[in-house]
């Protein structure tokens, strides 16, 4: 199992590399130069020119980006253009509620959309089901910065019951919370009941069922364990979309977390902090990636089996 | 070939029917024109200069009602004409993208299944890296790069897009290849170019449109956060995410100056989302019995 993953981590490295040159690139294209951004456009023209020429904006990109890349290494991401401090300062002082908002977001979404999805595909046709994919198919179809919107207005402007803008007490996490997993949770429960109804109709499930295993433990030993696959692959792709959600999420809720950071450095053209938000989000996209990959490898007698001695069910 | 003909319209005509049974899928199929007459139509129901971007100041944030159905904005433009008229470009967005990302990621996927090898491999592994970004950040990325306004816009989530379809594309072609009529094809000396278009193409199909349908949905959802976040659509074109934007500062006390454009867009995504549901079940009768 180690080497499953040291060999998983190992593959990673290449995909960061190449997601940050892709960052670094497309970012390298916003017009602007440095040195007017961080001196104002009063300076004069010689202090930007001579800026410019000390920070390397006049070098060609694949010199540029081979320069970031090599302090990259060694952990230096370079400093903003607006506070002249270094990127990961900002980034790190804002990151645990980014976290916490993801988080929360997808644990919620799993516990709401799975169990539903379960039980609505048992009971296939029932008004439960109805009422359950009706609903998911609204929720899936609902922006999540409408839905942050309105909630806000509801709870927030209308009963007064929770906090509207800031991140200053745990009430504050449940509006962008719910708004983030609600159109998660009916992605999962769409998924979880179209793949159960598929295992439910396979000949596995049709020979335990004509052997006498009882309803609830087909439910539990046959249609579960091989219906959570496709589930799990997607959490990880969802914890992606959380985290570019967030973005999103945090703007509407006026949170200080790494996506109102990137829409600032953003606006300010703070090159060196966008592309160090943006690949510090990737990264964490691709560890949840790699986690659900080695949970996969875990539940997957298939995958274990490669790399297990003797390992089976 | 008129054998051939015949059968396929035969093979539609039974795909029609099964849609036409799914009664949630005609539900949306209904909202979906009438999504479609109106934004046609958008230009006799409201003039676009005088309605939807005329501002009337003595009368502003009014609420429904008085010969505005929807309202008036901190303009006094009239939102139902604005939401009529931003309709035109979230589904020229969601349908104009859709199309060209799979187009291109056809040609990707269908070349890179279809030859296997070292080209598939690093097609692949250029792809796994562009989807190592998060779908919606990489918009941000590419449009905070390129600039707003519409153009940008479509280029930065064609861009995000190509990646997901040409993964689709590319392991039903892989289903595909193996069958035998395609391994009858290729004994029977037939061009590779021609197997592609002539077999892989139309049996591949089937897929692909539910894929496109609902990612037209997915595209609204992007394309109006993007403009939400003012990377999109700038002010004061008529667009839904933007008008969510500026009404927000409004809508304490004039909630439908946000109300109408949101449910425009989830109305919207809704109705292609029951479509997409409704033509995977009428092209793959198995999933429903």
């Amino acid at each position: 199992m180690i080497r499953y993953i040291v060999k998983r981590i190992l593959l990673m490295i290449p995909v960061l590399i190449g997601v940050s040159f892709i960052v670094f690139t497309i970012i390298s294209l916003t017009p602007g130069d440095p040195g007017t951004i961080i001196l104002g456009t009063d300076a004069p023209l010689e202090e930007i020119e001579a800026l410019n020429e000390e920070l390397g904006y006049y070098d060609p990109l694949p010199v540029k980006y081979g320069r970031w890349l090599l302090s990259a290494v060694t952990g230096d991401f370079g400093e903003s253009y607006r506070t002249g401090k270094p990127v990961f300062d900002e980034i790190f002082a804002r990151f645990p509620n980014t976290l916490k908002l993801a988080t929360i977001a997808i644990i919620l979404s799993i516990i709401i959309g799975v169990p539903i999805g379960i039980i609505s595909a048992v009971k296939q046709y029932s008004p439960l089901d109805y009422a359950g994919t009706v609903t998911a198919l609204f929720f899936a179809s609902v922006p999540q910065f409408w839905l942050g919107l309105m909630s806000l207005l509801i709870f927030a402007v209308e009963l007064k019951v929770l906090p509207s803008t800031g991140n200053a007490t745990w009430k504050h996490y449940i509006l962008p919370t719910l708004a983030m997993a609600l159109p998660c949770a009916a992605k999962n429960l769409r998924l979880t009941r179209s793949t159960m109804l598929e295992v439910i109709r396979t000949d596995y499930v049709r020979t335990a069922r004509a052997k006498g295993v009882s309803r609830k433990s087909i439910i539990w030993k046959h249609e579960l364990p091989n219906a959570l696959m496709p589930i799990i692959t997607n959490i990880g792709i969802n914890f992606g979309t959380l985290l570019g959600g967030t973005v999103v999420i945090e703007s509407v809720f006026g949170m200080q977390g790494v996506g109102t950071l990137t829409m600032t450095s953003i606006r300010q053209k703070d090159i060196p902090q966008v592309v160090a938000s943006i690949v510090f989000l990737a990264l964490i996209y691709s560890v949840m990636m790699l986690i659900v990959d080695i949970a996969y490898a875990y539940i997957d007698p298939r995958v274990k089996s490669k790399y297990v001695k003797g390992a089976s069910r | 070939m008129k054998a051939v003909t015949k059968k396929k319209n035969g093979k539609n005509s039974e795909i029609w029917r099964r849609f036409k049974k799914n009664k949630t899928a005609m539900v949306g199929l209904a909202i979906l024109a009438v999504f479609l007459v109106l934004i046609i139509f958008a230009d006799l129901i409201a003039d676009y200069e005088e309605v939807a971007l005329g501002q009337h100041l003595d009368n502003t944030l009014q609420p429904p009602g008085n010969g505005h159905i929807f309202g008036t904005d901190e303009y006094g433009r009239d939102i139902f004409a604005r939401v009529i008229h931003g309709g035109r470009y979230s589904l020229l967005l969601g349908i104009g993208t859709t199309a060209v990302s799979i187009i291109i990621a056809s040609i990707i996927g269908a070349l890179t299944a279809y030859y296997g090898g070292w080209i598939d491999s690093v097609v692949m592994r250029i792809l796994d890296m562009v989807m190592g970004i998060p779908l919606l950040l990489l918009a941000i990325c590419i449009s905070s790069a390129l600039g707003g306004g519409l153009r940008n816009l479509a280029i930065a989530i064609s861009i995000s897009l190509v990646p997901q379809f040409t993964r689709v594309i590319r392991s039903v072609v892989l289903n595909i290849s193996g069958v035998d009529y395609i391994e009858a094809a290729k004994a029977y000396g037939t061009s590779d170019w021609k197997i592609i278009v002539s077999q892989i193409i139309p049996n591949a199909m089937g897929p692909i449109i539910v894929q496109a349908t609902m990612s037209v949905a997915n595209v609204i959802l992007s394309a109006t956060a993007l403009s939400y976040l003012g990377l999109g659509m700038q002010p004061p074109t008529p667009e839904w995410g933007s008008m969510l934007s500026d009404g927000k500062e409004f809508m304490r006390y004039s909630p439908y100056v946000v109300l109408f454009p949101g449910l425009a867009i989830v109305l919207s995504a809704l109705s292609l989302n029951l479509v997409g549901d409704g033509l995977r079940d009428a092209l793959d009768p198995k999933l429903k019995d």
